[in-house]
C-alpha cells in the first residue's frame, strides 16, 4: 500500500515541516520518521530534527537560500527511509484510577458507554509505544490506545490539571509531566519524574520506549 | 546586584531563547523582544545573548545595592532614577541606594509593552539546557524556573561601571518601520493549511486589522478579526511548531503563538509570522491592531539579514563611539 | 550633505586628539588638509559637550561631535527644553544623533534656558552652538 504524496511546508525562515499522511496513525511509518530525523539531523542547515506525530520537523540553524533544494532532499530521503527499530525500555507506571487524580472519568463513562472497571482494563492493557516528545518538557506521545474508549477532547479546557495526570483526548492518551492547561479527560495520575532538566538526558522517555500503566487503584 | 521592591506578575529573566531541546518536548522561551533585549546588552558591552529581566507588568522597581550601569531598552516606560527621568533606548549609570521606577508604557501610537533592563555582563542565573531563559511549564530557568518576586536579588555577572553618561540609540523601530496603511505590520509566509480556506478568508487574513484581545500573553497573542473558514473541517495531528505560527482553532480566531508556546500543536496553521517580525509583534500591546503582510521566502531571509545587519551596525558604532572617549 | 570644511576639519582635529597619530595630512581634488597635533594640557577633553563661556553670566553648550541635532527623544514629542526652562547640571538640553548612536548632551550648569541656538535637524559641526544657558541661580529673586 502506498502512502498519500509527502506534504513540505514552511513554518516561517523558522522550520520546515515535513508530514507523511496516511489512513491512520501507525508505527512502522513513524519508524520510517524516527530514521528521517536521524539523516536529517546530519545535515549543515539543521538544528533539530523534531519527530512529530507521523511528521518531522527541521528547525533550521541557517536557514537555506534554495528552500526547494532542500525540499527536493527531504523528499528523497524520505523515499529511501527505512523502518528505524529502535531497541527501548518499556518503563511501567503504577496508576490510581479515578478518585481526584481522576476527575473526568465519569465523562469518559458517559461517552464510551463503558464501566469504570472496563475503561481501566481496557486502558491499562496494551504496551503504549513512544512515537515523539512534544507539547512540554518530558511529555510522550503515544500510540496504541484502544479505540472503545476514545472520548473526544473537552470542551473548555481545564486551566490546571497536575504532572502525573493521565488523560484521554481523542483516539490519543497521554500522561502529562508537569502542572499546566489541558483539553484531554484526566482518568487517573501517577506520581513519575518524566524530566529533569539538570541530567544530561533530560527526558525519562525517549522515541523507541513504551509505557504500561500498571492498576495500582480504582477509586470509583 | 539589585532587588526586586515591586513587581507585577510575569516579569522574568530572558536570553535569546533556548535552542536545541525541542526534542524533549522544551520550547524556547526567549524574549518577546529579542532585538531589544540584544541591543540593550550591546550598549554594555555584553554579548547579545547575554540575560535581562524582561518586565512585561508595570510598574516596576528595583533598589540597586552596589553602584552599576544598565540599560533599558523596549517600551519607553518613563523610567526614573530616584527623580530623575531616564532617556529610553540607553546605558545609565546608578549609585547604590538608588531605586530604578519602570512605569507605565507611556500612551500614543508607538506604545509598546515590553521593556528590557539589561546589566553588565548580563544577569547572573544559570545555565540550564543551554540558555538562561525562563520555562515556567517545567519550573526551570531563569530565577527557579518561575516569575520575579518582590526581594529577589538578582546580579549582574561583571558589575561594571563605565565612565561616563548615557549613551543611546536610535530604536529599530524608528530606523526599520513597517505599517501597511497606516498600521503595524508583520510579515507573514502561508502555512501548510493556507490552501483549505476558503477565497474569502484568506483575503481577510491579508485585509484585515487584527486586534490583539486582552486574552494574549507570552503563551500567544488571540486576535479578534473576521473568522477565518475552512473550505471543509481540518483533522490535523500533533505536529512541531515554532513562535510565530498562527493557528486557527474552530472559533476562527487566529492564536499566533508566541515564545512560551507549546513547540507542537494541533490545530490547522494558516501562516507564521517571519523571525525577522517576531520582535515587532513581541511588543504589540494588547488593544492594538496590526496586519499581516504576505512575503516570500527570498524576501523572509532579506528582512532577516536586515535585522542582523542592524544589530552588527549597531554594535560596530557603539564600539567607535567607546574607542573614540576611551583614548580622549 | 554638503558639510563645511572648518566642520570637517574640526572633527578630523577631534578624532585625531584621541589616537597618537601626530600628523595627518589629507589630499583631494581641490583639497588639502594638514593637520598637526599640538599637545596641550586641555582637561576639557570631553568629546560630546564643549562649553565656551561667551560671557561671565552665561554658558555656551556646544556639539563635541558631528551629528544631527535632535530637539527631543525619537520616540518622544515634548522637546528636551524649553526657553526660560530651569535645568539642572547633567540634565539633557540636546540630543546628538550619530547614526545609529544618541548622544545626550548634558546642560554643565545650572541654570535657566536663554537660546536654543540650533534647529532640530540640524547637522552640527564639531563646536557648534547648541543651547545657551544662563548662570543665573535658578533660585535667584
Amino acid at each position: 500500500m502506498t502512502d498519500a504524496k509527502p506534504i513540505f511546508s514552511l513554518l516561517g525562515t523558522t522550520a520546515a515541516l515535513f508530514e507523511a499522511p496516511g489512513p491512520a496513525m501507525d508505527l512502522t511509518r513513524q519508524q520510517r520518521i524516527w530514521a528521517l530525523a536521524k539523516e536529517t539531523q546530519t545535515w549543515p542547515e539543521v538544528r533539530e530534527a523534531v519527530p512529530g506525530m507521523n511528521n518531522l520537523m527541521l528547525a533550521f540553524s541557517t536557514p537555506p537560500r534554495d528552500i526547494a533544494a532542500l525540499r527536493e532532499r527531504l523528499v528523497s530521503a524520505w523515499a529511501t527511509a527505512s523502518p528505524m527499530v529502535l531497541d527501548g525500555r518499556v518503563i511501567e507506571l503504577p496508576v490510581v484510577y479515578g478518585g481526584e487524580g481522576g476527575p473526568h472519568m465519569s465523562d469518559v463513562v458517559a461517552h464510551t458507554g463503558l464501566s469504570v472497571d472496563d475503561i481501566v482494563a481496557l486502558h491499562s492493557a496494551p504496551v503504549y509505544p513512544v512515537y515523539a516528545l512534544g507539547s512540554h518538557p518530558g511529555y510522550c506521545y503515544l500510540g496504541g490506545m484502544d479505540e472503545r474508549i476514545a472520548t473526544p477532547r473537552r470542551q473548555v479546557p481545564v486551566l490546571r490539571i497536575p504532572g502525573g495526570s493521565v488523560s484521554i483526548g481523542g483516539f490519543q492518551t497521554g500522561v502529562s509531566a508537569s502542572a499546566g492547561p489541558s483539553g484531554w479527560n484526566t482518568i487517573g495520575s501517577t506520581s513519575m519524574s518524566f524530566f529533569d532538566p539538570e541530567l544530561a538526558m533530560p527526558a525519562l522517555l525517549q522515541p523507541g520506549d513504551s509505557i504500561r500503566f500498571r492498576v495500582e487503584k480504582v477509586i470509583r | 546586584m539589585i532587588e526586586v521592591l515591586s513587581t507585577g506578575a510575569l516579569n522574568t529573566v530572558q536570553d535569546l531563547g533556548r535552542d536545541g531541546c525541542l526534542r524533549w518536548g522544551v520550547g524556547t522561551a526567549g524574549a518577546m523582544d529579542g532585538l531589544a533585549l540584544a541591543a540593550g546588552n550591546l550598549l554594555l558591552g555584553n554579548d547579545t545573548n547575554c540575560a535581562a529581566v524582561e518586565v512585561q507588568v508595570f510598574p516596576f522597581k528595583v533598589r540597586f545595592l552596589a553602584n552599576c550601569d544598565f540599560a533599558l531598552t523596549g517600551a519607553d516606560c518613563d523610567a526614573r532614577l530616584d527623580d530623575t527621568p531616564l532617556m529610553p533606548w540607553a546605558t545609565h549609570g546608578a549609585c547604590a541606594g538608588q531605586i530604578l521606577t519602570l512605569n507605565l508604557p507611556r500612551l500614543g501610537a508607538l506604545r509598546r509593552s515590553r521593556t528590557y533592563l539589561c546589566l553588565p555582563g548580563g544577569v547572573d542565573v544559570p545555565i540550564v539546557l543551554n540558555s538562561r531563559s525562563t520555562q515556567l511549564r517545567g519550573a526551570f530557568g531563569g530565577v527557579g524556573g518561575r516569575a520575579l518576586r518582590t526581594g529577589d536579588r538578582l546580579h549582574a555577572t561583571t558589575p561594571a561601571c563605565l565612565e561616563g553618561r548615557a549613551l543611546g540609540l536610535v530604536p529599530p523601530e524608528v530606523a526599520m518601520p513597517l505599517h501597511l496603511d497606516g498600521c503595524p505590520a508583520m510579515r507573514v509566509l502561508p502555512a501548510a493549511e493556507y490552501a483549505q480556506y476558503t477565497a474569502a478568508s484568506q483575503s481577510a487574513f491579508w485585509s484585515s486589522e487584527w486586534k490583539i484581545t486582552p486574552q494574549s500573553d507570552r503563551y500567544g497573542f488571540r486576535l479578534a478579526g473576521e473568522p477565518l473558514q475552512a473550505i471543509a473541517p481540518l483533522e490535523m495531528r500533533s505536529h512541531g511548531i515554532v513562535p510565530g505560527v498562527i493557528q486557527v482553532p474552530p472559533d476562527g480566531q487566529p492564536i499566533v503563538q508566541m515564545r512560551d508556546a507549546q513547540p507542537t500543536g494541533g490545530y490547522p496553521k494558516m501562516g507564521t509570522v517571519i523571525e525577522a517580525d517576531l520582535w515587532r509583534l513581541g511588543q504589540m500591546p494588547i488593544g492594538s491592531r496590526i496586519r499581516f503582510m504576505e512575503t516570500s521566502w527570498e524576501e523572509a531571509l532579506e528582512a532577516l539579514q536586515q535585522t542582523q545587519a542592524w544589530l552588527a551596525d549597531t554594535k560596530r558604532q557603539i564600539q567607535l563611539h567607546h574607542d573614540t572617549r576611551s583614548a580622549a | 550633505m554638503n558639510v563645511p570644511m572648518t566642520k570637517i576639519a574640526r572633527q578630523l582635529e577631534a578624532w585625531l586628539r584621541a589616537t597618537p597619530i601626530n600628523t595627518m595630512e589629507l589630499r583631494g581634488p581641490g583639497t588639502f588638509i594638514h593637520l598637526t597635533q599640538v599637545t596641550d594640557n586641555n582637561p576639557n577633553s570631553d568629546p560630546v559637550a564643549v562649553t565656551q563661556p561667551e560671557d561671565k553670566a552665561s554658558t555656551i553648550v556646544r556639539a563635541g561631535s558631528v551629528g544631527v541635532v535632535m530637539h527631543a527623544h525619537p520616540l518622544r514629542d515634548d522637546p528636551w527644553i524649553q526657553i526660560g526652562q530651569q535645568v539642572r547640571a547633567g540634565q539633557t538640553v540636546a540630543l546628538l544623533q550619530i547614526g545609529a548612536v544618541l548622544l545626550p548632551v548634558p546642560a554643565p550648569h545650572d541654570g535657566v534656558v536663554r537660546q536654543v541656538l540650533a534647529d532640530n535637524g540640524h547637522i552640527a559641526g564639531y563646536g557648534d552652538g547648541l543651547v545657551e544657558i544662563g548662570k543665573e541661580s535658578p533660585h535667584a529673586n
